[in-house]
């Protein structure tokens, strides 16, 4: 944390290397970001590239970070949803449809894909369902990447009880299909857990 | 012993404790999480259910392709580039805001030693600015007999124009006046060394961009004054020279001279290679042998190069396509095409201050390779990719790189 501070610092003073080092440690991890929320790749390392000539730009009043892989997301996030709008108006459809990320976990990915898997992967596939995409997206934040509420208010602009408040329902909702799917699931929990 | 940290814990209080989360995700053995069961022995149900809770959220991360890895960071680094050049020119020198065109000229040096006559005229770097192999930092003897140390890995230096001064790394100004009691030498010029391994960047008097390469060193004036702009370099150099008609810019090598006619340039010229080369990316130039008994001159148009070979003292012409490629290293890539391992390796020796140790047969056997190596990374990392690449095995000692063939 205090070397992500310091790095930070280093980038603000225009030292070159501190650049390269935050390109190098985050891209790999902002591209797939970005592939869960849209398929065009070209159109994700475009939102990239603009999103490190913006604190290229704005380097002198950069606020400070000790996440700078959190301090990226926030804005790019952010791109990401006005980009994927100016995109929508584009392609001419007049209906504003407010764009959330829509988080697809790729559960599958991680079993060997046999017949007597795949449908226990689509039982998971259908849990993953129960929930709306605000809420998948909230526990991709809170799960996959361990980020707090206060993180997590940030990213996605609400008050950190809204946050909180997000996560229970979607923990209510999956508890409560999985007790109902309680005897598949566990079948396919212990593959999980051998894996 | 210690205490159970998640006795009477639930579910749901599970799910919410964000070190448990993390816990979960950063753990990769089963060893270590038999450990972790262990000694949370009595919330041991719950935190088996949370657990699988959390792994349902576990991702699949890939890398991006390394092309694409590579291309967006060119964009990135020259945008960054560019970006940083701005926030200090206008304070500096307003002046450099018209040096709008570019020429780009590279001329690998002889075995002729530097301080040759050439046309009447003489330069000789002092004693001081000798290529010291073991020197750890770039410096900078400045014109009144001080010397300053450069100690960033790539340092800036910018003359300060009506100021005789110098402003090194963009926080100390260094006072260039004559020393009290000392007759002042109008000719005395600035000189920078860089040592191998490391880079320079300087803007001079009237504006003029200058990117140093490892192992070269270069003479400048505090300020231009007389018929012609004229600098001195022994190494490789990449130019942005600001327009002015009626002053025209001549870098000197110890076998040729380039004259600026309005442009950018890259100015190679290393005493260990026997042969010079001047590439040029935009605008003209002129590359004249300055030996005295030869003085052949040649006009080189964009994508052209001129080769001066010190065996015969043959200055020749012909076309470099992939002149853009000669500049990739003030970047910190070094990209190459269709090139000879021999020459990739030589570069890599001046670059990372090591010695390559081969089998004379390498070269015959070795094929033509292509690529683009990140210059920012170490030894280490660009031995492995070349390896590959080049189908050579490699083993680093204390101060050696000994390169074997593949079988």
């Amino acid at each position: 944390m205090k070397d992500d501070q310091y790095i930070w610092e280093e980038f603000k003073n225009g030292e070159e290397y501190a650049i390269s080092y935050i390109y190098n440690q985050n891209i790999d991890f902002l591209f797939f970001y970005g592939k869960r929320i849209t398929k065009d790749e070209d159109f994700i390392l475009d939102v990239i590239q603009d999103l490190f000539y913006e604190l290229i730009r704005t380097k002198k009043n950069l606020g400070k970070t000790d996440n700078i892989r959190l301090y990226l997301l926030k804005s790019f996030r952010r791109k990401l949803i006005r980009e994927l709008q100016r995109k929508q108006k584009q392609t001419g459809s007049n209906e504003e449809i407010e764009i959330q990320p829509d988080i697809v976990f790729s559960v599958e990915e991680d079993i060997i894909s046999t017949e007597e898997n795949s449908k226990r992967l689509e039982i998971i596939r259908q849990g993953m369902k129960e929930l709306n995409q605000k809420q998948r997206e909230v526990l991709y934040y809170k799960f996959t990447l361990g980020f707090d509420y206060v993180q997590i208010s940030e990213i996605m602009q609400v008050t950190n009880d809204s946050a909180r408040q997000l996560v229970s329902r979607a923990i209510t909702s999956l508890k409560k299909y999985f007790a109902e799917n309680n005897f598949i699931l566990m079948l396919i929990f212990k593959k999980l857990v051998k894996k | 012993m210690e205490n159970e940290k998640y006795i009477g814990y639930g579910v749901d209080e599970l799910l919410e404790d964000q070190e448990f989360v993390i816990k979960v995700n950063n753990t990769r053995t089963n060893e270590e999480w038999d450990q972790f069961l262990q000694s949370n022995i009595s919330a041991k149900e719950n935190i088996i259910r949370a657990r699988k809770i959390i792994q349902l959220f576990k991702t699949y991360e890939g890398k991006l392709s390394e092309d694409r890895k590579f291309n967006l960071w060119k964009n990135i680094s020259i945008y960054n580039k560019t970006n940083s050049w701005k926030i200090t020119l206008p304070h500096i020198n307003p002046f450099l805001k018209i040096a709008a065109s570019i020429l780009i000229v590279i001329a690998l040096g002889s075995t002729v030693y530097w301080g040759l006559n050439r046309n009447g005229e003489t330069y000789e770097f002092s004693e001081s600015t000798g290529m010291d192999q073991n020197s750890e930092n770039p410096f900078l003897r400045l014109s009144n007999g001080s010397k300053i140390n450069l100690t960033d890995k790539n340092s800036e230096i910018v003359v300060l124009k009506n100021q005789d001064a110098i402003l090194v790394n963009k926080d100390s100004v260094i006072a260039n006046t004559p020393v009290k009691g000392q007759d002042i030498n109008p000719v005395a010029l600035n000189e920078v060394s860089v040592p191998f391994g490391k880079k320079t960047t300087l803007i001079l008097a009237d504006g003029t961009k200058v990117w140093l390469n490892a192992g070269s060193r270069f003479a400048f004036p505090q300020s231009f004054i007389g018929k012609n702009r004229e600098v001195f370099l022994e190494g490789e150099a990449y130019f942005e020279v600001t327009k002015n008609k009626n002053q025209p810019f001549i870098v000197s090598t110890n076998n040729i001279d380039v004259e600026v006619l309005g442009t950018k340039f890259n100015l190679s010229a290393y005493q260990t290679d026997n042969f010079c080369e001047t590439v040029l990316l935009e605008g003209a130039v002129r590359v004249q042998d300055n030996g005295k008994l030869f003085n052949a001159k040649l006009e080189l148009k964009p994508n052209q190069k001129a080769t001066f070979y010190s065996d015969n003292k043959e200055l020749v012409r012909s076309e470099a396509p992939d002149a853009n490629m000669q500049i990739s290293w003030i970047n910190g890539w070094y990209q190459f095409s269709n090139q000879n391992l021999i020459t990739v390796l030589d570069k890599l020796e001046r670059y990372y201050n090591i010695r390559f140790v081969h089998d004379p047969t390498l070269e015959s056997k070795a094929f033509p390779i292509s690529g683009k190596l990140d210059l920012k990374g170490s030894i280490n990392e660009v031995m492995a990719v070349l390896s590959k690449v080049a189908k050579i095995n490699y083993q680093i000692t204390d101060n050696e790189i000994i390169i074997k063939k593949q079988d």
